[in-house]
């Protein structure tokens, strides 16, 4: 395979910079790899290089889905998002916004390296699939609602609302710290308050406990904002793509039951559908790769990709399209 | 040394209503304030409670938003840079704890550093360094940057921390690194990775803050 830098410009001015990866034999499609929340980068990694960062070794796990769809004869783009500390100058230069690293935005971006991706050359005569993982997975649905896209390949993707999640979160882990489940229920409304505010534009509760003012603040409000009531389930009743969800059974931030099988049961439901599956790998993690168990951070995080995942693909692509129904 | 600290401050407690005993320093991470973290004092005071909380201002504007403080700049994400910063701010906290000690005439160890983010990392520089041994450290979401500096003078105070899994900010691999690094300096280290926690402090982590310190300043 060989790899090009492509640079491009967003919707709103900012110049983000992607790799395109094109295959050494025939081209028999194009992919968009879409990564997860936060400063991640082209390749799956935090671009935040605090000491230590790299302690398991890189994760790479688009990285890996790039050189596997380029031997599949694939074109592939993935690109570093907006937050990456590569584009620290950018940042500074501009006047701040709040908005800068809102979901929409993240969304607007996919969508234009989309544009980016389907106007190279590799691409001629090629449909668009598009590959997200976790956060990106949620971002791959809805910019296959703005354009024709043939595949999704959802990997590890939320299947339930961001309001939903955080409130179930908030409720398990002062349950677990305290046994209490009254304190918890309590502790869980006034997460579900913060959430309320965010959504009205109301300020925010001025009693919150310290524990959910780091997640909930003029900060991250624009983010929230956006996001918390996405229905991914939803969405899916919307498309008419092919779609692979993927899913590790270790995976303690995106659940296989909680998420991946409703998510997959909305596009099952869909009155006209493509190929589409669920593959659920039996101990993997958020990132694929292979931990002693789930709370084995350390294997959630090292060593390579599993192979699972790039046999789920390739079933997925030798899968006959079904007939008219 | 000049004990003349210039740094804006928010204090909490003791909640007993007594002098006192013992204080818990509170580092906020980048872009926030002192506000930020004496949040939690109201949630730790019960087990502190003869603890004054103080949490200070950082010393500069943080230069990536227009609100909020920094102990050092992050315009480059690089650990040399990281290092540099801690290191080029790290007087002045020596300085401010030391008005600390000298304000409520209490020996240094009964004073614990408490970080979040930026914070831990300075908190993980600045506690081993302190000319006098302190109680210990508790750090969220945080790294060490000292990797490759040996110093033979570090006190191997008490550390604990506490990271979230799902942190994409700081990665948890940051933690392990710290845990390690910490651990085969003869460091005591505690602490836990919280799943499915992002860059933040849960209740997990508070509880095991609670925990900490009051062991670390022999309360009880």
């Amino acid at each position: 395979m060989k790899e090009r830098t492509i640079d491009f410009t967003t919707v709103d001015g900012f110049k983000l910079n992607g790799t395109l990866c094109v295959p050494d034999g025939q081209v028999r499609g194009v992919a968009l790899i879409v990564s997860g929340s936060g400063p991640t980068d082209r390749d799956g990694n935090s671009s935040v290089r605090v000491p230590g960062a790299d302690f398991f070794g890189a994760i790479n796990l688009q990285r890996e889905l790039a050189a596997h769809f380029a031997a599949r004869g694939i074109v592939t783009l993935r690109y570093d998002k907006r937050a990456c500390a590569g584009y620290t100058a950018q940042h500074e230069a501009r006047a701040w916004d709040a908005d800068m690293f809102s979901f929409v935005n993240t969304v607007d971006d996919a969508d234009q390296a989309a544009t980016v991706l389907m106007a190279q050359p590799e691409a001629a005569g090629h449909g668009l699939a598009i590959a997200g993982h976790s956060e990106g997975g949620l971002v791959a649905m809805m910019v296959a609602q703005r354009r024709k896209t043939e595949t999704l390949y959802l990997l590890a993707t939320c299947g339930r609302t961001l309001r939903a999640v955080l409130r179930g979160q908030f409720y398990d882990r002062y349950f677990t710290a305290t046994g209490d489940a009254a304190a918890a229920e309590l502790f869980a409304g006034q997460a579900s308050d913060a959430m309320q505010a965010i959504t009205v534009g109301a300020p925010l509760p001025s009693d919150m406990p310290r524990s959910l003012t780091g997640v909930f603040n003029d900060m991250t409000r624009p983010f929230y904002r956006d996001i918390l009531d996405i229905d991914p389930q939803a969405i899916a009743g919307t498309l008419a793509c092919d779609v692979l969800v993927v899913n590790g059974t270790s995976d303690i931030q995106v659940n296989h039951q909680a998420d991946a099988e409703p998510l997959f049961a909305a596009f099952a439901r869909r009155a006209a559908a493509g190929r589409q599956n669920l593959v659920k790998i039996p101990g993997a993690s958020h990132v694929f790769k292979m931990p002693a168990d789930p709370l084995d951070v350390e294997g959630a995080f090292k060593g390579p990709v599993t192979p699972a995942l790039f046999s789920a693909i390739d079933s997925f692509m030798r899968k006959p399209k079904p007939g008219p129904r | 040394m000049n004990t003349e600290s210039s740094l804006k401050t928010y204090a909490h407690g003791p909640a007993s209503g007594n002098t006192p005993k013992q204080i818990v320093v509170l580092l906020h991470g980048l872009g926030a304030d002192g506000r930020d973290l004496i949040g939690l004092a109201p949630e730790m005071e019960d087990a502190l409670p003869d603890a004054i909380f103080v949490s200070p201002d950082a010393p500069f504007p943080c230069d990536m938003a227009p609100m909020g403080y920094q102990w050092f700049s992050l315009r480059e994400w690089t650990p040399e840079a990281i290092l540099r910063g801690v290191q080029q701010t790290a007087p002045v906290l020596d300085v401010f704890i030391e008005s600390l000690l000298q304000k409520y005439n209490l020996p240094p160890e009964k004073l614990a550093l408490l970080g979040f983010s930026q914070g831990t990392m300075m908190s993980l520089y600045v506690g081993p360094r302190y000319k006098d041994r302190i109680a210990g450290i508790m750090g969220f979401s945080g790294a060490l940057v000292w990797d490759d500096v040996v110093d033979s003078s570090l006190h191997k105070i008490p550390v604990c921390l506490v990271h979230g899994m799902a942190d994409p900010i700081v990665p948890a691999a940051a933690y392990y690194h710290a845990r390690e690094r910490l651990l085969s300096e003869g460091f005591t280290v505690t602490g836990h990775i919280s799943p499915m926690l992002m860059h933040s402090i849960d209740y997990q982590g508070i509880e095991a803050a609670r925990g900490f310190l009051k062991n670390a300043l022999a309360i009880g």
